[in-house]
C-alpha cells in the first residue's frame, strides 16, 4: 500500500497545480444559487476546462476525454477543492449522463452527445425522481407510448439540478404498464426545448430554488432517442447512478476538507477580547472529532478508489462515502453555527463569511436526503455487504 | 497512490488467519483464559519461525525489514483470534524502545524469539497514559547508574502487560532529573510480579516491584524520550490496530447471529432497527482500519526521510486513529452483545472475551477524548484541517 503520489501522479498534480495558479483567478465566484452573468463566467470556466484537458478526465479519450486513471481524477477533486474553484458546470453531464451514454448510446449518439457535453456548449440535467417515486425509484409513472416514429412522454419529473439551464436531461420512463416493475422502464434522452417542456423552479427551505420541476405534457421524443432498448431503462438508470458513486466521494470529502480549514480558521480567529470560539473545550473536542472523521473518510475513499483501479468495480467501501460525508458536513455547519451564537442566524454578503454558514446549516438537511436517503444507504450496506435478510 | 495491498501483504494476513485457525480454535481460547495463568507458550517457537516477531527488525538482524503496515496486519488477525501471547507486549510495546535504543543484541533476540518482553511505563501514583510515559510523573521508579552501561532500579510500576509471560521487562525510570530506559531481566533478583485480577484474561496486568534490581541501561534523556515516542507511535498503531481485528471479528459474529436468530416469524437482521445498526458498525471498522493503514504508512515515512521534520501528518494520523479506533471497538462489541439478546451477557457467549480485549486497548491511552485533543492541538497550531 501507498498513500503518497507515483511519479506520473506527482507530476499530474504538480502540473495542475501550476495551472491552477495560473488560471483560478478566471472561475467564477459561486455562493448560493449563480445568477445569468455568473452561469455566463462558469461556461467560460467550464470551456477553459475542457481547452486545458481538465473536463472528462477519465474518460475514453475516442469519446474526447483524456483517458487517465481514476487516480489522477482524484487529484483534480482534490486540487481544485483546495483551490476554492468549481468543478465543470456541465457536473450532471460530465460525471453520469455522459458515461452512461458513453456505455450505452451508439456510434451516432456518442459523436453527436459527447463532445459539446464536454466544450460545455450543452448542458445535462437529470430526469428519474418524481413526486410519488423518491427512494423506490423503479415505480416511476412518466409514461412513453410509441407514436408512429415518437415517444410520447407525460408525466411530472422533480429534483432536477440545472433543468433550468438545461439543454437535455436523461429521462426514465415506464414504458410498458404490464411487465413487472423494474422491466417496464426505458432511458430517452430528452431535449428540453421540445413542445410540452415546462420547468419550474422548486423553492427550497434555503429561500433559493437550486432543484427544479419537469413537467411533460405530451412531449414527442424520436423514437431513436433511447439508451439501450425498450424495458432496458433500469440497467441504463444503474449506470447512471453507479458515477454518482466512484470518485464522487473524494471530490465530498475535498469539498468537506476545505469547509473545515474554513472552519477552524473562523473559530480560531480571536477576538478584540483575545477570546476564540476554539477555546471552549466543547468546540474544540468537536473538531477534533470532525478532523479524525474527515481523516478516515478520506483514506476510506482512496481505498475505495484504490479497488476501483485494480478490480474496475468500486469495493464496498464506496458506500461508505456519501453517507459518512452528509452527517459530518451536517454537524460541521451545526458545529459552527452553535459556535457563533446570533451570528449564525445572519445570512447574505454582510454576515459572517458571506452567510455561508447559515447557508451551510440549512442547505445539510438535504444531504442525508439527495443521491440516496441516509436510510436507503444503510439498508443497503445491511443487506449488500454484510448480506444480512432483506428487510422487504 | 496505491491503496490495495499488495500480494505480499495479503499472503501475509492470510498465513496469519490459517496459523490462528489452527491453533486458537474459540473453544481452546475459552479454554485458556479461563485457566488461572492462560498462556499459550507452545505457539511462541512457531511465531518466530514464521517471521511475526522480526517483521519490523532490520534484516543484518535477523528480521525481515518490513514496515509497521505489516505488523498491523498481524496484530488484527491476532487479536481477532485473542492470540493468549505477550505479542503486543513484545513487538508493540518493547521492541520499538531496543530498536530506538539501538540494542543489537536483545532486538535479534526478540526476532529469533528468544526474548519476550514488555514496558513497564506506568506508575501507581501516575498518569498511566502510555502518552504520558516520557512526563516526569510516570517515572518515580530511580536508576542508578553502575557503570559499563548497567544500572540498577528501584520503584513500583504498575498494570504492565504480560509481565508474568515475559523475560524482560523494558522499564521506564529516572535518572539525575532525565528519562532512562532499562531492560531488566524478569527474573533478576530485586524483581517482583505480581498479577493483577483484571479483566481481560487474554492479556494479563501485572504490578511490578524493583529493588536495586540490575538491567541494561537502554537509553537516557532526549534519546530514552525519543524511543517512547517511538514507542508510543508504534504502540498506538499496533492497538489501533487490534481494535479494527475485534471490532471486525464480533461484527462478523453479530451478523452471522442477527441471520439465524428468527423472532415474529422472521430472522432478526430483517428488522432494519437491528440492520441499520450494524450496518453503523461496518462503518465504523471501515473508517478505522483507514485510519490504521494511514497511521501505519505516515510513520514508517516519517521514519524513513527524517530530513522532512518529526512528521506532523504522522502524529495526526496516529492521534486520529487512536482516537477513532478503540471506541469504536469498544462500541461495536456493545453493539454485538445488544444484537445477541440475553445470550449475548451470558459467559458462555464469547463476545465479553473480545469486549473485555477492546476496553484494555480503550485504557492503554487514557480517554479518547487525550487522543482528539492531541488532534485539536495539532490542527488549530497550523490552521488547517488536513495534511501537508
Amino acid at each position: 500500500m501507498e498513500l503518497r503520489d507515483d511519479p506520473e501522479e506527482a507530476r499530474y498534480r504538480a502540473e495542475l497545480r501550476a495551472w491552477l495558479d495560473a488560471n483560478a483567478r478566471h472561475a467564477p465566484r459561486l455562493d448560493g444559487e449563480p445568477d445569468a452573468r455568473q452561469l455566463d463566467a462558469w461556461r467560460a470556466w467550464s470551456r477553459r476546462l475542457h481547452d486545458a484537458g481538465y473536463a472528462g478526465i477519465t474518460w475514453p479519450r475516442e469519446h474526447g476525454g483524456q483517458g487517465r486513471s481514476a487516480a489522477c481524477q482524484a487529484i483534480w477533486l482534490e486540487e481544485s477543492a483546495r483551490a476554492g474553484v468549481p468543478d465543470h458546470l456541465g457536473i450532471i453531464g460530465v460525471g453520469m449522463a455522459g458515461p452512461t451514454i458513453g456505455a450505452w448510446g451508439s456510434e451516432r449518439q456518442k459523436r453527436r452527445f459527447l463532445p459539446p457535453l464536454l466544450r460545455c456548449e450543452e448542458i445535462w440535467c437529470q430526469g428519474f425522481s418524481e413526486p410519488d417515486s423518491g427512494s423506490d425509484l423503479a415505480s416511476v409513472r412518466t409514461r412513453a407510448v410509441l407514436d408512429g416514429d415518437a415517444w410520447v412522454v407525460d408525466g411530472q419529473k422533480v429534483w432536477s439540478s440545472y433543468a433550468h439551464v438545461a439543454d437535455w436531461c436523461v429521462l426514465l420512463v415506464r414504458t410498458d404498464r404490464d411487465a413487472p416493475k423494474h422491466a417496464g422502464l426505458s432511458y430517452l434522452l430528452l431535449d428540453m426545448r421540445a413542445e410540452g417542456v415546462t420547468v419550474q423552479p422548486l423553492r427550497q427551505l434555503t429561500g433559493e430554488a437550486e432543484f427544479i420541476e419537469i413537467f411533460l405534457d405530451g412531449v414527442r421524443i424520436p423514437r431513436e432517442s433511447m439508451l439501450g432498448r425498450p424495458g432496458e431503462g433500469w440497467a441504463v438508470a444503474m449506470t447512471t447512478l453507479s458515477h454518482e458513486r466512484g470518485t464522487h466521494g473524494v471530490g465530498l470529502a475535498a469539498q468537506l476538507d476545505a469547509e473545515l480549514r474554513a472552519a477552524v480558521a473562523l473559530l480560531g480567529r480571536r477576538d478584540a477580547h483575545g477570546r476564540r470560539p476554539a477555546d471552549d473545550p466543547l468546540v474544540r473536542d468537536a473538531l477534533a472529532e470532525l478532523t479524525v472523521e474527515l481523516h478516515a473518510l478520506r483514506i476510506t475513499n482512496l481505498r475505495a478508489l484504490s479497488a476501483l483501479r485494480r478490480d474496475g468495480a468500486p469495493g464496498p467501501e464506496a458506500t461508505i462515502a456519501k453517507l459518512r460525508w452528509s452527517e459530518l458536513n451536517q454537524r460541521l455547519a451545526a458545529l459552527v453555527g452553535d459556535a457563533l451564537g446570533p451570528a449564525a442566524l445572519e445570512r447574505g454578503a454582510d454576515a459572517v463569511d458571506g452567510g455561508r454558514w447559515s447557508f451551510a446549516r440549512l442547505r445539510s438537511r438535504g444531504n442525508t436526503i439527495e443521491a440516496g436517503t441516509s436510510e436507503i444507504l444503510r439498508t443497503i450496506v445491511a443487506e449488500r455487504v454484510l448480506g444480512l435478510p432483506s428487510s422487504r | 497512490m496505491d491503496l490495495t495491498p499488495t500480494d505480499e501483504q495479503r499472503a501475509l494476513r492470510e498465513a496469519a488467519r490459517e496459523l490462528l485457525a489452527a491453533r486458537m480454535p474459540l473453544a481452546r481460547l475459552t479454554a485458556l483464559a479461563d485457566e488461572p495463568a492462560g498462556g499459550e507458550p507452545a505457539i511462541w517457537p512457531e511465531l518466530a519461525e514464521l517471521g511475526w516477531l522480526g517483521v519490523s527488525v532490520p534484516e543484518r538482524l535477523g528480521g525481515a525489514g518490513m514496515g509497521l503496515l505489516e505488523e498491523t496486519i498481524l496484530l488484527e488477525e491476532s487479536a481477532a483470534a485473542l492470540l493468549p501471547a505477550p505479542l503486543f507486549a513484545t513487538v508493540a510495546l518493547a521492541l520499538p524502545a531496543l530498536l530506538a535504543a539501538g540494542a543489537e543484541e536483545p532486538v535479534a533476540a526478540v526476532a529469533q524469539g528468544r526474548l519476550r518482553a514488555t514496558l513497564a511505563w506506568a506508575d501507581p501514583d501516575g498518569d498511566a497514559a502510555l502518552s504520558e510515559a516520557s512526563a516526569p510523573r510516570a517515572q518515580a521508579a530511580a536508576a542508578v547508574s553502575a557503570g559499563d552501561g548497567e544500572a540498577t532500579v528501584s520503584g513500583r510500576k504498575t498494570w504492565v502487560p504480560d509481565a508474568d509471560r515475559v523475560d524482560a521487562l523494558v522499564v521506564v525510570a529516572r535518572e539525575a532529573g532525565e528519562p532512562v530506559l532499562l531492560l531488566v531481566g524478569r527474573d533478576e533478583p530485586g524483581v517482583a510480579v505480581r498479577p493483577l485480577a483484571t479483566v481481560d484474561a487474554t492479556r494479563p496486568l501485572a504490578a511490578v516491584e524493583l529493588e536495586g534490581a540490575r538491567g541494561r541501561l537502554l537509553a537516557r534523556g532526549a534519546a530514552a524520550a525519543a524511543a517512547l515516542e517511538r514507542v508510543r507511535a508504534r504502540a498506538l498503531t499496533l492497538a489501533a490496530a487490534e481494535a479494527v481485528g475485534i471490532a471486525q471479528r464480533v461484527l462478523d459474529l453479530a451478523c452471522a447471529y442477527a441471520g439465524e436468530r428468527r423472532q415474529f416469524g422472521r430472522p432478526i437482521g430483517s428488522y432494519q432497527a437491528v440492520g441499520h445498526a450494524l450496518a453503523d458498525v461496518y462503518v465504523e471498522v471501515e473508517l478505522s482500519r483507514s485510519l490504521v493503514v494511514w497511521a501505519a504508512l505516515a510513520v514508517d515515512a516519517a521514519q524513513h526521510d527524517r530530513e522532512r521534520g518529526p512528521g506532523a501528518d504522522a502524529e495526526l494520523a496516529v492521534a486520529s486513529a487512536a482516537a477513532k479506533a478503540m471506541p469504536a471497538a469498544v462500541a461495536a462489541c456493545e453493539r454485538a452483545i445488544q444484537v445477541h439478546g440475553g445470550i449475548g451477557t451470558t459467559w458462555e457467549s464469547p463476545l465479553h472475551r473480545w469486549y473485555k480485549r477492546a476496553l484494555a486497548l480503550a485504557a492503554l491511552d487514557g480517554p479518547a477524548a487525550r487522543s482528539r485533543a492531541r488532534v485539536a492541538d495539532l490542527v488549530l497550531a497550523d490552521g488547517g484541517a488536513t495534511r501537508s
